[in-house]
Parts: C-alpha cells; sequence; structure tokens
C-alpha cells in the first residue's frame, strides 16, 4: 500500500535526518515506528505522508515512495492528503480556536464539498468515533485525550487508505490511551492502513503488527509485535526504555525524619466544578525532607488546581500550605517561587533570557538579570550547566535547545533556587533513556539534599521508579496514600482500571511476555 | 460560544464600524462619549471573559490619552478647557472604537467567521487573514497568560518590586510569546495544508448562513451508508 524505498533525506548539506530506509506496509497492516527523541521517527512519518518534500522542502532527498504503486510525487498535494490521512504530534498547535465539528468539517469545506455531503460525513465519523458528546466544545476546552480524538476524527473525515499518527498516545493519561487504542483497533478491524510514531508500546498490544527501530535515521532492527515484546536489546540500541521489561528494582531509600518540607492542611480550592463542589476538598497532604511523592490521577481529579494552589496560582478558599515550614499566605508567586521550584510540561514557557548561562545565573541570584548578576555568579552557573552536559552551549539560546536539553536545563535553573519543594508536572512525555537518567539523577541529588518532590505524572512506569510513596487524587480529595508499591494494589487503584506498570507486582500487559531478552 | 456568535460576523463588524465612525465624526466630546458609552454599555451586558481586563486597560489607557493630549495642546498654547475638551474627545473615540470591536470580535468563532466568508465568496486570502486575527487573538493572550504564570512561578517578579523592574520583567515574556507565536504559525500553516486549505477553491460550509444570522448547532444527520 505505501513503500519507501532507499529514501534518504537531509535538511542540513552536511547530514541526513534519514538514511536509506526501506519500509513497505501492506493493505491492512499496523506499522509502529520507535527511536529516541531526534531518531527521525517523524521526518519518516513526513516522508511518508508526502510532507517532505511537498509542503517541507528538505535541501536533499533521494529514494522513492509510492501509494497504491503510484510514486507520490505525481499525486496533487489535495489529492495525496485526502488518500493519507495525519495526525500531528502538536495537534494543539496545529488548530484554531475551532469548534470540534468545524474541526471535523474543516478539511470537507476548504475542497468545496456540498453543505448535505458535509453534514453527512461528518455525522459518520462522529458516530463512528462515538464523540458526540463533544459536539459544540471547542477544541482547546478539550483534555488532551478528547483533542487527540477529534483531530483523529478529523483526519478520518475523507475515510482515507492510511492512516499516520505522530505519537498519539504520548503524554495522555492512562484512560485517555486506553480510549485511543480502543479507537485505533477499532480502525484495524475495518483493513486501514496504518504508520504509527510511538515511543511507549505497551498500550498497543492486539493492535499493532510489527515495530520498525531507528536510530540516527537509519532502521536499525525490525521485528514482528510477537518479538517486539519478548525483546529488550532492540530498545535499548534505540535508545529508549523497553517497555515490556521488568523494570530495575527501585533501591530502597532509609530517610532519617528529617521534618516536613511541605504541610498542606485541609485544602479546599475557590475553584468549582459544574456540581458546585470545590475542585480540591480538604486536602491533608505532608511530604518529608528528601521525599519523592508520585501524584496521579484521571483528568479532572484536581491534580492541576493542586499544583497551581501550591504554586500561588490559585487561591485556596481554606486551610493552609506551609513550605519549608513557613507559611505561605501573603506570598507573591515569585516569592513562593524561593521555596518551591516548579518544572512546566511546557518548557519553553519557562524561559525569557538570551541564553543558558543568564537563565542559571537568574535562578541563583534569586531573580536578578544582567552584566553585573551574571559576572557574580558565572562559574557557578557553568559547573551546574556542565554537570547535565550543557557547559558548552551555556552562550545558546534556550529556544535552540532539543526538548531533552530544555528539560536538563530546567532542572538545573530549579536545582539552582535551592528549594524546600520541587513540583514536577509531567517531566517525560517520552521514554528516552537518556532524558530518563537524567530526571532519576535530579531526584537522586534533591533526595540527597533533602529536598522533597512531588512528582504529577501519567507516566506510572517512572512513577513506580522513581517515587517513595504515590499519591490517588479522586474528586478533589486524596482518595489514596501509601508506599508506592502498595499504591498499584490497592482498591483506589483498581477502581480505575488502569494497567499497572510494568514493576508492579502483578503487571499485565495483555498477551504479552516479559522481556527475556 | 458567545449567544451573539448566531449573528453574522459582517453585521457585528458594520455595527462596530458604524459606531466608532460616530465617535470619530462627531464633532463634541460629549458626542464621541455618547459613543463610548453605548460602547462600554455593550462590553459589560455581553459579558464577556475578558471584560474586566478590558475595562482596566481603557482605565489606563483612556487617562493616559486624556492626560498626554491635555499636556499637549496646552503646550501648544490652547486654552486649558478647550484643551480637556479635545484630550477628552480623543479618549471617548478610542473606546468608542476598541469596545465596539472588541464585542464583535470577542463574540465571533472562528468557526462561524470562516462560513460568514465563505458566504460572502470573498478571495482565500481575505478569509484568511480574517480567520487568523480571530481566531489567533485567544491563542495569543491564553498563551501569554500562561507564560506569565509560569514564568511567575520560575521566580519573575511580575506583581512586587520598583515598576522599572516589573515593565523589563513584563517585556521578558515576549521572548517566548514571540517563538510560540513563530511555531504556532508555522503548524498552523502546515495544517492548513494538510486540510486541504487553498486560497484557489473556493469554500463550502455545513452551517446555515444567512444576511442576519448563522447557524452554530450541528445538526443530527444520518450517517451515510
Amino acid at each position: 500500500m505505501l513503500n519507501l524505498q532507499a529514501v534518504s533525506v537531509g535538511f542540513r548539506a552536511d547530514a541526513h535526518v534519514l538514511s536509506n530506509i526501506d519500509l513497505g506496509l501492506e493493505q491492512g497492516s499496523v506499522t509502529i515506528v520507535t527511536g529516541a527523541g531526534g531518531s527521525g521517527k517523524s521526518s519518516l512519518l513526513a516522508v511518508a505522508a508526502g510532507v517532505v518534500p511537498k509542503l517541507i522542502r528538505p535541501q536533499r532527498m533521494q529514494g522513492r515512495v509510492s501509494l497504491g504503486g503510484t510514486d507520490i510525487a505525481t499525486i496533487g498535494t489535495a489529492d495525496l492528503f485526502r488518500r493519507i490521512g495525519l495526525v500531528l504530534q502538536s495537534v494543539e498547535d496545529q488548530v484554531w480556536d475551532l469548534s470540534v465539528e468545524d474541526l471535523i468539517a474543516f478539511p470537507l469545506e476548504n475542497r468545496g464539498v456540498p453543505k448535505a455531503e458535509i453534514r453527512i460525513r461528518a455525522a459518520a465519523v462522529i458516530a463512528q468515533m462515538n464523540i458526540g458528546r463533544l459536539i459544540g466544545r471547542q477544541v482547546r476546552t478539550l483534555s488532551g485525550g478528547e483533542r487527540r480524538i477529534a483531530a483523529l476524527a478529523s483526519a478520518l473525515v475523507w475515510q482515507p487508505q492510511v492512516l499516520i499518527l505522530d505519537e498519539p498516545t504520548s503524554g495522555l493519561d492512562p484512560e485517555a490511551r486506553a480510549r485511543m487504542v480502543a479507537i485505533l483497533r477499532e480502525l484495524r478491524k475495518q483493513r486501514l492502513t496504518m504508520l504509527i510514531a510511538e515511543q511507549d508500546l505497551g498500550w498497543f498490544d492486539g493492535l499493532a503488527e510489527r515495530v520498525v527501530f531507528l536510530k540516527d535515521g537509519r532502521i536499525i532492527d525490525d521485528l514482528s509485535w510477537s518479538s517486539a515484546v519478548q525483546a529488550s536489546m532492540p530498545y535499548v540500541a534505540a535508545g529508549i526504555e523497553p517497555p515490556f521489561a521488568p523494570q530495575e528494582p527501585r533501591p530502597m531509600q532509609q530517610r532519617e525524619d528529617a521534618g516536613a518540607a511541605l504541610a498542606v492542611k485541609q485544602l479546599s480550592s475557590t475553584l468549582r466544578r459544574p456540581d458546585g463542589a470545590p475542585v480540591l476538598c480538604s486536602v491533608d497532604l505532608t511530604l518529608a525532607r528528601g521525599e519523592v511523592a508520585g501524584l496521579i490521577g484521571s483528568n479532572g481529579a484536581g491534580k492541576t488546581t493542586l499544583m497551581r494552589t501550591l504554586l500561588g496560582l490559585e487561591t485556596a478558599a481554606s486551610g493552609s500550605i506551609e513550605i519549608g515550614g513557613k507559611d505561605s499566605a501573603g506570598c507573591t508567586v515569585a516569592q513562593r517561587a524561593r521555596q518551591i521550584g516548579y518544572v512546566s510540561q511546557n518548557l519553553r514557557r519557562m524561559f525569557f533570557l538570551l541564553s543558558l548561562v543568564e537563565e542559571v545565573v537568574f535562578s541563583l541570584s534569586g531573580g536578578e538579570t544582567g552584566a553585573k548578576a551574571v559576572a557574580a555568579h558565572r562559574d557557578r552557573a557553568i559547573e551546574l550547566l556542565r554537570g547535565v552536559g550543557l557547559a558548552d552551549r551555556a552562550e545558546a539560546s534556550p529556544f535552540t535547545l532539543s526538548a531533552r536539553e530544555q528539560l536538563m536545563l530546567a532542572l538545573v535553573c530549579i536545582e539552582a533556587t535551592l528549594p524546600s519543594v520541587v513540583i514536577l508536572d509531567e517531566p517525560l512525555i517520552a521514554c528516552d533513556r537518556d532524558s530518563r537518567a537524567g530526571v532519576l539523577a535530579f531526584l537522586g541529588r534533591c533526595r540527597s539534599r533533602g529536598c522533597a518532590v512531588l512528582l504529577v505524572s501519567h507516566d506510572l512506569q517512572l512513577v513506580d521508579r522513581a517515587s517513595d510513596r504515590v499519591l490517588i487524587l479522586d474528586g478533589g480529595r486524596l482518595a489514596f496514600d501509601g508506599p508506592t508499591q502498595a499504591a498499584w494494589s490497592s482498591d483506589v487503584f483498581a477502581h480505575r482500571g488502569w494497567r499497572q506498570p510494568a514493576g508492579g507486582e502483578i503487571s499485565a500487559i495483555e498477551g504479552a511476555h516479559r522481556a527475556s531478552a | 460560544m458567545h449567544p451573539l456568535d448566531r449573528i453574522n460576523p459582517f453585521i457585528k463588524l458594520l455595527a462596530a464600524l458604524l459606531l466608532s465612525s460616530l465617535g470619530w465624526f462627531a464633532g463634541s466630546a460629549l458626542a464621541s462619549a455618547l459613543a463610548a458609552a453605548i460602547a462600554l454599555f455593550g462590553v459589560i451586558i455581553c459579558r464577556l471573559p475578558q471584560t474586566s481586563g478590558y475595562l482596566k486597560l481603557m482605565a489606563l489607557v483612556g487617562g493616559l490619552v486624556t492626560l498626554s493630549w491635555t499636556l499637549s495642546f496646552v503646550w501648544n498654547g490652547v486654552p486649558i478647557a478647550t484643551a480637556i475638551n479635545d484630550a477628552l474627545g480623543m479618549a471617548f473615540r478610542l473606546i468608542a472604537t476598541t469596545g465596539s470591536f472588541f464585542i464583535a470580535i470577542e463574540t465571533t468563532s472562528a468557526g462561524s467567521l470562516l462560513a460568514a466568508c465563505s458566504r460572502l465568496r470573498l478571495p482565500g486570502f481575505v478569509t484568511l487573514v480574517l480567520v487568523l486575527v480571530v481566531g489567533m487573538i485567544p491563542l495569543m493572550r491564553e498563551e501569554f497568560r500562561n507564560i506569565g504564570e509560569t514564568q511567575r512561578a520560575r521566580g519573575l517578579e511580575l506583581d512586587r518590586g520598583p515598576l522599572a523592574k516589573r515593565i523589563v520583567y513584563a517585556l521578558g515574556r515576549g521572548v517566548p510569546l514571540m517563538v510560540q507565536t513563530y511555531r504556532m504559525a508555522e503548524m498552523i500553516a502546515l495544517a492548513l495544508s494538510i486540510y486541504g486549505f487553498d486560497p484557489k477553491v473556493a469554500r463550502t460550509s455545513w452551517r446555515d448562513i444567512g444576511w442576519l444570522t448563522i447557524q452554530t448547532t450541528f445538526p443530527p444527520t444520518l450517517p451515510m451508508r
């Protein structure tokens, strides 16, 4: 159905992003392309979809891409994107403030399809994906999972021959992932050919038939699904965490009773749910110095409101927050920031200075900028950047860094303020071994310095690996607060219907075998 | 979605144009004040989410305009009473213009505007520019707010301290906003091509579009067999 033959692509004269790719997709097959960040997954998908070279022109491109035996270079752009449905990775950046029905109808309206046919086709895809409840809502008010489903519906409205999805489940909560995979399974039953770039393969059992491993723009392995679930070496070679392998045992942390870094008492939010109940309801929470607690919960459980209230971005209706033994009432958000470090999910929003060294100096100096501050703190800033391998880019703009490098810079900036508490909001949406190792090393340094960490994440593998304790928020209340291993076997967790992380005691990925290789 | 989204966006834009013209072409400050009052009344009764921010901004800008123009007129030898009258007239015209267009833009969804442009058979590039302006404003505003919150949480003191420092810090928000705007524009351009937007092709719409009103509710339709 879709064939890439000896495809090489370069956006610079001196480097290829894809080298000599040979990949054929059979009609009705589901293929996953996996690899670390920067391995060329998105570029491969862009080439397969025809985005490269039709919309984005590379400096060099060799090889041939054909759809149904026809070279896609000879297919018109409009016809090509009718035959290939594509959902990009940053869905939130590619839609305006459209409503769901407008987004679904958009490709049809753009091609001048008559009104009656638009309505029929849009209604068909809405029914097929069971998203009638989303009609009338603006796409940007939807949760991450719902947005991707709306974008998928828009890609399906032409009934394409091939569906190409870039990281469709990354960063989603387990429920949303399960919903997305269930939809894709239904599409597979209809013999839709799919090419999916993904790092966390644990959710794709019963869907994918083949896994292609990419590294530095080259295919380094190509396995059937049954072989891929039993392997671990290809994942390691590709620079990602083996999704089906048991995790390394978490080192037991011996912590002395060093007092509370964060004490939250009877915290309720002013923000209310549609039924009038507060989003946060009488939350009691204590984090000891040097403790890492994982906070999990469904969308709407109140995680974001809890984070925002701790940071001072939301007003508390009642209750108290003590950070490092001091009541935070009356402090501005910036004053709290000296005690409570925050790593945002969207790292680009965190930076505002022109170089890495200035960003670190801002944190080291307690909020100073300019040449005088840089002169006073430069050496220490460079030393901190060296610790994460960024010293040689000290004068570069933070916005030129890769996602992994931006994460490392954010962690260094937070570390430089010597906070009592750190909140990490979904620090890893990818499973790169390097990124994961960087976050785990940061957590290790926090522990040894006596800094408490609240790790807010849908990545249960990371929570399992990194946390001493798990907090499960449900309907604005802390429904579970206990040791990590106990969390996975608790009734509260079982009630969610989520799969346990691979390291959990009764982990079950249906039909998958534990890695032995 | 605001109830006024049902009104054809071009009717709203026309009404805004008429009200702001009344403010500009009226000779006296009193007539401009009337136009400004109508615009402000409209802003308040429409209960838009950004009303409070708009009113604060207009109080600040209106005050600055009145002050600066009064000083300028007096400096050039205009009697003080006339100077104040003319300066107030300028401020009221500004409020009448921004207020009326604020209502028209804030109560219009990108989807309704796209449909209205299709109905008028506007050239593709005009549709694109109009929809980008209307569609991007809420996105940029949301992004600006999010950046401000993230940077406050990073330790940037935007709420207290010397005014000069706060202004410098506030300008710092422009850096990520510019990066994000560029990135968003690039992604939207790519998405438009993928979604088949072609300025040369006449667009259609799923909506019933009248000269005065526009359909906002997707009709239940039986799926195609």
